[in-house]
């Protein structure tokens, strides 16, 4: 009987391995097919680079798993609705869903229910090609682990970098050797061949000179490295006051740095020697007390002065424009025609209102979710709650209910109240788009707003010298001018190719490291079309949505 | 006086006594003060260890991006799959590198030690005020590291959130899977180690203002006990309001309260019931222990330095009264300058205003100091032991890290060097070696005064010489880092092209630090092997001042065999030109002086005769007196 069972098994599986291997197949062949005739690489690499690349890379595990050849492992079906909505279907225990979610630290994948079939076509015949690492895309060994070193990272440098560790190791036990046969070495003849108090105040010398010189070498090597002058207005002045602190405490490093390396050497200890009694000087007292406290009075002054500019209330005719920072990316949006940026709320974001903008269609659609998960959720309830005598795993669900329907019905209350809210639903948030890139107009005002979703994140945009942080419930701002287009600082390093970023600066997660949005700063003409065509598009796409009504 | 040496006398007897006491006694639930500075002192050895490789492990991952180490797979497992690090976990190392540095090693492990070893011995008193209470501050210390230790062993991993724990990060299971069981068992070690830190603070503070011998008014304690004196009574006032803000976490986390948290919507859970709290709050709760915690990690350091720079450059410190009016400003400013954390949280402009304000007035009493250490060594004579090294290379970090706080405490400049790789330069030079060196100039320096025998010098200085070119060699790069825009806490820079530049600089830091690392290894080599075979050294081998040397090399519960010495002159009385001898220590009188010299100020009222210091005669007792007339001083 059990023998039975197990051989029954064993067929199921073998069938089941079958089975995968004819889908597998199929799978290969649709999507060769979709490939070559339906799909687009080049949409879907924009798509991949401005929703996927935060978690994943094609050729390298990040926080989710290295994507080539997904399409070799997942059927195409399973892969639309695992993109979709990840949550559900873990939710619901398919298997594969679950062994992934597993496997990835039971952190879920983010879900884009505002994908199309066709986007997710093009994201999948992007990754096909490989992504821009030619034909660095191995099939999946059968452990899963695809080991595939990105960019420059060859093997043969990477045993550099060991003969580097190794060559120290060995710089090291000379060190210790040669110390130890010097000390040998005056034990056995008896002379005083090693004087500690003579040795290390030379090598205080030594080091003196050497630290002097590594100090002057990171000036010139890596000084240059460093930000190019400030693309704001503001920034130019915090970068004059940086200067002016530097040269001053360069001043006290190098004086202070002399002074304590040389009367180290000077004053050791000789044969015959006596140190001085002298143990205290007020006058000389005060003079290193004042002379620091004028020096700080001057910066405190300067900082202040400079702060209250920055921090001032931004004008009147600035550029709105709303950052919004979630694990793990950035999303932007303008006021759109009537140059007012819609009034938001938590409660209202949902797969296609990633902001939650007070806008009524979608109040309606996640009202109407949250009304499903809430009726879901309570059913479950229901049955569960029918059960006396829990096992320990049945526990665990029901408490995992408890606190789910909670939230669900705290979701749905609060969503409730918002119904008749009019001064959130005030129709301004109707016009507001939202871009993939943060475009800003050279030479004017423009004052950010930024907005929180989860955890508190750092918007950080060094090149202008602003940076914020993104706080979930308290809404924060910043306002600047920038003074260099995008152009202008390509040409000026002399880098086509370079481009302004905001990224984050405050830990946030596993993918903090990778939270990037690109800034394109335009002259006035340039930004103002851009705006139009924005603008154009968001009324024609109204337009549309009417007539479709109709 | 009859009624002093009667208590001594009998204090002696008592323990003749008292010599078989059991092991357990004597090495694990020890009461006194020496033995329980020992096992501070080597489970803060233990565990810079463990923060120190994990610093290495995550400075592997910033060298080498790309490279995968196969030990690194056997080492943690699933944490580094492919010999890589995994990102949640390369977080963790980092939130546990700071955690363990911060509190483990540089709070516990050198203010554990060293105020435990120093404060009887120096001030002259036979034990704490409450030994029984001094050993459960080692327990208390002890529990909480094995609970942060148990942590790594979770299968959701241990906190990584940063050190700093910000909610909701911290708050949010969903949104890091390190704020899970690990971040519980982090808040559970923090709050077991605030108890262990306020028990040791109230004895130290009862200990330094009631147990002083005859003679040792305030104004002739040597500058390590002022030191430990301020570190204490900033310990006592800003732990508590950490503890408040870790309960208040616990309650947001376990059950439902919203005091950090608002307003949140979290993939994986959707919108949260939370409204009405401010992560922000949090930051104010924290920084105000935070800001303190630098001092009290530093001043100890400070202390020490004072200390054996004296007594090596066999010159009195320069400027005692201004060092102790330095101390004194710098432990009350600490409190009032926490906003510096918080520039950029959005946080009222005006607020950062002031707190700019008081941050660069602290920098005067900082300034004072280093001059002062500068003047103490000029036309001195200085003998340059193991300790000695590390106490010029304490000033020299002091320097070098404490003048790019006057970048990040100008709020205007703070904009753009906020969270960026300035900031970790910074502390990592000003309060990180500086405090490390302090912490290893303490121990070559009373190394003979805990075991009776010295460290090899030899190893010593090889130690001093490659540690302190890789401090160097690590954090001084890091500043331009941060100057050109590089954020901290990334797992790797391949965000943005522009940061491809540093990857040099990332391997040039590891290679130093693996240096550095290596050079910790001659140190424990050193460390273990002296305890045991190091030569034999006398009772006062640097021929330094302080009362410590005059007690016994013998480990003796009560520190003095006979009559507690009674002291006659402040510590710093190095190359007297009327003394043949180039020190005079303090409990020597004055030529042809047989009465008490009469300081300018009229000194405190000998205490120790009331006070029986620790009774033996029938196991732990608390000392009662103690406490009461600690309160009876504050009254």
């Amino acid at each position: 009987m059990h023998s039975n069972i197990a051989f029954s098994k064993k067929m199921n599986i073998q069938t089941g391995k079958n089975l995968t291997r004819i889908m597998l197949l199929c799978a290969l062949i649709l999507t060769t097919f979709v490939n070559g005739w339906a799909a687009d690489a080049a949409k879907g690499k924009d798509l991949f680079e401005q929703n996927c690349t935060s978690c994943h890379a094609i050729n390298e595990k990040l926080i989710g798993p290295a994507l080539a050849g997904v399409q070799d492992r997942r059927q195409e079906a399973w892969l639309l609705k695992w993109v979709k909505n990840s949550t559900a279907m873990i939710k619901d225990g398919d298997p594969t869903a679950v062994k992934l979610f597993d496997e990835n630290n039971k952190v879920a994948m983010t879900s884009f229910e505002n994908f199309s079939d066709e986007d997710v076509k093009d994201i999948l015949a992007y990754i096909a090609t490989g992504g821009d690492k030619p034909a660095a895309a191995p099939a999946e060994t059968a452990g899963g682990n695809n080991v595939v070193t990105t960019g420059g990272a060859v093997p043969e440098e990477g045993g550099a970098s060991w003969m580097i560790v190794v060559i120290m190791l060995g710089i090291f036990i000379l060190v210790v050797q040669v110390f130890n046969i010097l000390k040998l070495v005056s034990e056995y003849t008896g002379t005083k061949f090693f004087n500690p108090n003579k040795s290390n105040a030379i090598l205080m010398l030594v080091f003196l000179i050497l630290g002097m010189t590594g100090a002057i070498w990171e000036f010139a090597v890596h000084g240059p490295l460093t930000l190019p002058e400030a693309a704001s207005e503001h920034g130019k002045f915090i970068d004059k006051m940086f200067n002016i602190t530097l040269y001053m405490t360069g001043g006290v490093f190098v004086i202070t740095q002399i002074a304590l390396f040389a009367f180290a050497y000077l004053y050791r200890h000789k044969e015959g020697r006596k140190a001085i009694f002298y143990a205290h000087n007020n006058k000389l007292e005060v003079y290193w007390t004042v002379i620091p406290a004028i020096a700080l009075t001057i910066l405190v002054l300067n900082g202040f002065s400079m702060w209250t500019k920055i921090t001032s209330k931004a004008p009147e005719d600035a550029q709105q424009i709303e950052v919004f920072a979630y694990q793990f990316g950035w999303k932007v949006r303008y006021p759109g025609a009537d140059n007012v940026l819609g009034k938001s709320n938590f409660n209202l974001i949902s797969g296609t209102n990633n902001l939650g903008v007070a806008i009524r269609s979608e109040y309606e659609k996640v009202r109407a979710e949250a009304k499903e998960t809430l009726d879901e959720l309570t059913k479950e309830h229901e049955f569960l709650s029918k059960n006396d005598d829990p096992t320990e795993e049945e526990a665990i669900a029901i408490a995992d209910n408890n606190k789910k329907l909670d939230r669900a019905q705290g979701h749905y209350s609060r969503l409730l109240a918002l119904e008749n809210n009019e001064r959130i639903f005030d129709g301004t948030g109707d016009d507001d788009f939202l871009p993939t890139e943060i475009h800003i107009p050279v030479d004017e005002p423009v004052l950010f707003h930024f907005r929180a979703r989860d955890v508190i994140h750092s918007a950080y945009m060094p090149y202008f010298r602003v940076q914020m942080n993104c706080v979930p419930g308290m809404p924060t701002q910043f306002w600047f001018k920038p003074t260099k287009t995008t152009a202008q600082i390509r040409s000026e390093k002399n880098d086509q190719n370079f481009d302004y970023y905001l990224f984050c600066a405050k830990i946030c997660g596993a993918a903090h490291f990778n939270m990037k949005m690109k800034v394109i700063v335009e002259s006035k003409a340039d930004y103002q079309k851009w705006l139009r065509a924005q603008n154009n598009k968001v009324a024609n796409k109204k337009a549309e949505q009417e007539v479709a009504i109709k | 006086m009859a009624n002093a040496t009667h208590s001594a006398e009998l204090h002696h007897d008592a323990h003749d006594h008292h010599h078989e006491e059991s092991f357990i006694r004597k090495y694990v639930f020890s009461m006194d003060h020496k033995m329980i500075s020992k096992q501070f002192l080597i489970t803060g050895i233990i565990m810079g260890v463990i923060g120190m490789v994990m610093s290495l492990l995550f400075r592997l991952q910033l060298a080498w991006p790309d490279e995968h180490f196969g030990f690194l797979h056997t080492l943690l497992g699933k944490w580094a799959p492919d010999g890589k690090l995994d990102p949640n976990f390369y977080l963790s190392l980092i939130t546990i590198h700071g955690t363990i540095m911060v509190f483990y090693v540089l709070t516990a492990g050198l203010s554990g030690t060293f105020s435990n070893l120093l404060i009887p011995l120096q001030v002259g008193a036979r034990d704490m005020a409450s030994p029984f209470m001094n050993m459960l501050s080692y327990w208390f210390f002890f529990c909480s590291s094995v609970v942060l230790l148990a942590s790594l062993f979770l299968e959701t991993g241990p906190a990584s959130g940063g050190w700093t724990i910000y909610p909701p990060l911290s708050a949010l299971p969903e949104a890091i899977p390190g704020s899970g069981a690990g971040m519980t068992l982090w808040l559970v070690a923090i709050i077991l180690f605030i108890a262990s830190s306020l028990l040791g603070g109230i004895n130290y503070i009862s200990t330094i203002l009631n147990m002083r011998t005859k003679g040792m008014s305030m104004n002739r304690m040597p500058l390590t006990i002022w030191a430990f004196f301020f570190t204490a009574v900033l310990g006592l006032l800003a732990f508590p309001v950490l503890l408040g803000g870790g309960l208040l976490l616990i309650f947001d986390r376990s059950f439902g309260t919203s005091f950090y948290l608002s307003d949140i919507w979290v993939n994986g859970a959707g919108a949260l019931n939370n409204t009405g709290g401010s992560p922000i709050l949090f930051q104010h709760l924290f920084w105000f222990l935070g800001h303190p915690e630098v001092y009290i990690i530093l001043m100890p350091a400070l202390g020490i330095t004072s200390e054996v720079i004296a007594t090596n450059a066999r010159k009195p410190i320069f400027g005692y009264t201004a060092m102790i009016i330095s101390l004194l400003g710098i432990a009350f400013l600490s409190f009032l300058v926490w906003g510096h954390h918080m520039f950029i949280t959005g946080m009222n402009p005006f607020l950062g205003e002031i707190f700019m304000v008081i941050t660069l007035i602290i920098a005067v009493p900082s300034a004072v100091k280093t001059f002062n250490y500068l003047a103490t060594l000029w036309k001195g004579n200085i003998q340059f032991t193991p300790g000695m090294l590390f106490a010029i290379g304490l000033v020299s970090l002091f320097i070098s890290g404490g003048l790019t706080g006057i970048f990040l405490g100008n709020a205007t400049l703070d904009i753009n060097l906020h969270d960026t790789y300035f900031v970790v330069a910074h502390f990592h030079l000003v309060m990180g070696s500086a405090a490390i060196f302090g912490m290893l100039a303490g121990i070559y320096h009373w190394f003979p005064r805990m075991y009776g025998r010295y460290m090899n010098n030899t190893l010593g200085y090889i130690h001093f010489w490659l540690t302190f070119a890789s401090a160097y060699l690590v954090f001084f790069p890091m500043h331009f880092m941060g100057i050109a825009g590089v954020p901290r806490r990334y797992y790797q820079f391949t965000v943005l092209p522009e940061f491809g530049v540093w990857m040099d600089v990332n391997v040039l830091i590891t290679i130093a630090a693996i240096v550095g690392g290596l050079a910790q290894v001659l140190f424990l080599w050193n460390f273990f092997h002296s305890i045991f075979r190091g030569k034999k050294s006398p009772q006062n081998p640097w021929r330094s001042n302080t009362l410590e040397w005059t007690a016994p090399v013998e480990r003796i519960h009560g520190n003095w065999p006979g009559e507690i010495p009674t002291v006659y002159r402040w510590p710093y009385d190095y190359s007297r030109p009327d003394s043949e001898e180039d020190f005079i220590p303090q409990n020597v009188p004055d030529e042809g002086q047989t009465v008490e010299p009469a300081p300018k100020k009229a000194p405190a009222k000998p205490k120790h005769e009331e006070v029986p210091a620790s009774e033996g005669e029938d196991g732990p007792t608390v000392s009662f007196a103690a406490l009461r007339k600690l309160f009876g001083f504050a009254r």
